[in-house]
């Protein structure tokens, strides 16, 4: 079985905050005893009595050596919130000790330093580049953990943002669901070219990337007949403890990235469909114009984000940004009267609520409620 | 005749003056409390560190708790050694001191008897 480290970071934290004031007095203390024995030792004695010179100085060792081992449970601290959910209560369970170890070594050698930094420092002999490691720190760094609210909301906004964005959806969708997904770009690329990809924020299949990159590490476990290790894995919910088992990372970042290769391919397919059935590209350019070149810019960033997936480069993420902020420009541009309207219709809401809601509570809100709908 | 007083002043003659008794009785009573006051800290760390780490590790588990409660069990039985050393020096200084004084209690008496016999000896 994988050995495991756990602890209650605030009751590590406290140690180290306890015992850490108590090594100088007791240094000035035993300073103050040797210099006390010199004068003795020096002063004129027709007993010849001396204590040894040395006696009071040995019990220095031990004190330098304990504030050294004080600073580490404060260390251990730091490390374990690396894997901390975010409930910031209790125990956290930390699965890879040699990650573990590497992120008290960085935080014992710079108490100062920023996470980023130390995360960097601590991951840099984990196998990754230092261009690598910093990237990945900086995602860390930036990242907060996505709990299960953020996901699910991330899953409306996106996911379902695309059905909403359909067809049958309404006008401003289209442009939402484009700026979501060129949004999300940056983080896919990061994601993969990093290797964390279900860490990372991943295409409009954010939901279940995030959720296999959850439950992936426990699946492992559970094949490998582990399940102790298993359900500790499911419990590490954080980026970097999805991310300690590095070795695993290669795997889930491959399957992720087959998801999006898939859904990419017949994202490009059913476009390329949609364009062909368009006709000729001038007439139809000349007839439904901006809207003709969206679909294009469409199709175009589906490709990309494809090719990305497949052989991630400077070169295909570049391409990705650049579709994907022309597909965005043009949506943004065709629902423009949609998105005015929209605006003006929030901002007369707004301004409708507030002075309902002076007037009174009760119909202001019934007032929110129906305007904000965007099927009623 | 002559030479039978000589002979007397010569018996009552109390010797050389006894030299007096030297010991840094205050330094040796600042060392004492100096060692006393190191060793009461060392406890003090000791009472601190134990306290705490019975705090911390409750939930605490894995290797590396194992490798700290070692390395803390370790320092702490170092800091109890000195701690026994550092007190038995101080009760070592305090034998010495008890030593000394009845030392000079002596080399006191010692001086008033010679300088008794001197006084004797001028009045004679």
């Amino acid at each position: 079985m994988a050995a495991v480290v756990s602890g209650d970071p605030e009751r590590l934290e406290r140690y180290t905050r306890v015992t850490e004031p108590t090594i100088p007095p007791a240094c000035r203390a035993v300073n103050a005893a040797v210099a006390a024995v010199a004068a003795f030792n020096h002063a004129p004695n027709d007993l010849g009595g001396r204590v040894p010179a040395e006696l009071a100085g040995r019990a220095l060792g031990p004190l330098w050596a304990l504030a050294v081992l004080d600073d580490q449970p404060e260390a251990f601290a730091w490390a374990l919130r690396q894997a901390d959910s975010g409930s910031g209560v209790g125990a956290v369970v930390f699965g890879d000790p040699e990650l573990f170890a590497a992120l008290v070594n960085a935080r014992m050698a710079n108490r100062n330093g920023s996470d980023a930094e130390l995360l960097a420092q601590a991951l840099a002999p984990c196998g990754m580049t230092p261009e690598e490691a910093a990237i990945f720190a900086a995602m860390l760094a930036t990242t907060s953990d996505r709990g299960c609210a953020t996901q699910l909301r991330e899953f409306l906004f996106g996911d379902l943002g695309n059905f909403w964005a359909g067809d049958d959806g309404i006008g401003p969708g289209r442009a939402a669901a484009a700026l979501l997904r060129t949004m999300r770009a940056p983080g896919f690329i990061l994601a993969f070219l990093t290797g964390f990809g279900p860490d990372a924020p991943t295409s409009m299949n954010g939901l279940l990337a995030a959720k296999l990159g959850k439950v992936w590490p426990a699946f492992e476990s559970f094949r490998t007949g582990n399940l102790v290790a298993g359900l500790v894995s499911a419990r590490n919910q954080s980026l970097l403890a999805r991310g300690q088992s590095l070795r695993s990372l290669p795997a889930r970042a491959g399957l992720a990235r087959s998801l999006g290769v898939v859904g990419g391919v017949y994202s490009t397919a059913s476009g390329v469909a949609d364009l062909v059935g368009q006709g000729d590209p001038r007439q139809a350019f000349q007839e439904r114009g901006t809207e003709y070149a969206a679909d294009v810019a469409e199709t175009a960033f589906s490709a990309s984000s494809t090719a990305f997936f497949v052989a991630p480069n400077p070169v295909t993420a570049g391409a990705t940004l650049v579709t994907g902020a022309a597909w965005l420009g043009l949506e943004a541009w065709n629902h423009r009267e949609d998105i005015a309207r929209t605006t003006s219709t929030a901002w007369r809401v707004t301004t409708d609520v507030a002075g309902d809601l002076w007037d009174g509570a009760s119909d202001g809100a019934a007032a929110v409620a129906g305007a904000l709908n965007p099927f009623d | 005749m002559e030479g039978a007083r000589v002979m007397e002043v010569a018996a009552r003659q109390p010797g050389p003056r006894p030299a007096e008794f030297t010991f840094p009785f205050a330094l040796a009573r600042q060392a004492r409390a100096a060692l006393d006051e190191a060793a009461g800290r060392l406890r003090v760390v000791v009472a601190d560190h134990e306290a705490a780490a019975r705090h911390a590790r409750v939930d605490f588990a894995g290797p590396v708790r194992e490798e700290f409660d070692r390395r803390l069990g370790h320092l702490l039985g170092e800091v109890h050694t000195e701690i026994a050393a550092l007190r038995a020096e101080a009760s070592r200084l305090d034998d010495l001191l008890a030593d000394a004084a009845k030392r000079r209690a002596d080399a006191e008496q010692a001086l008033s008897r010679w300088e008794a016999a001197m006084r004797a000896l001028a009045v004679g």
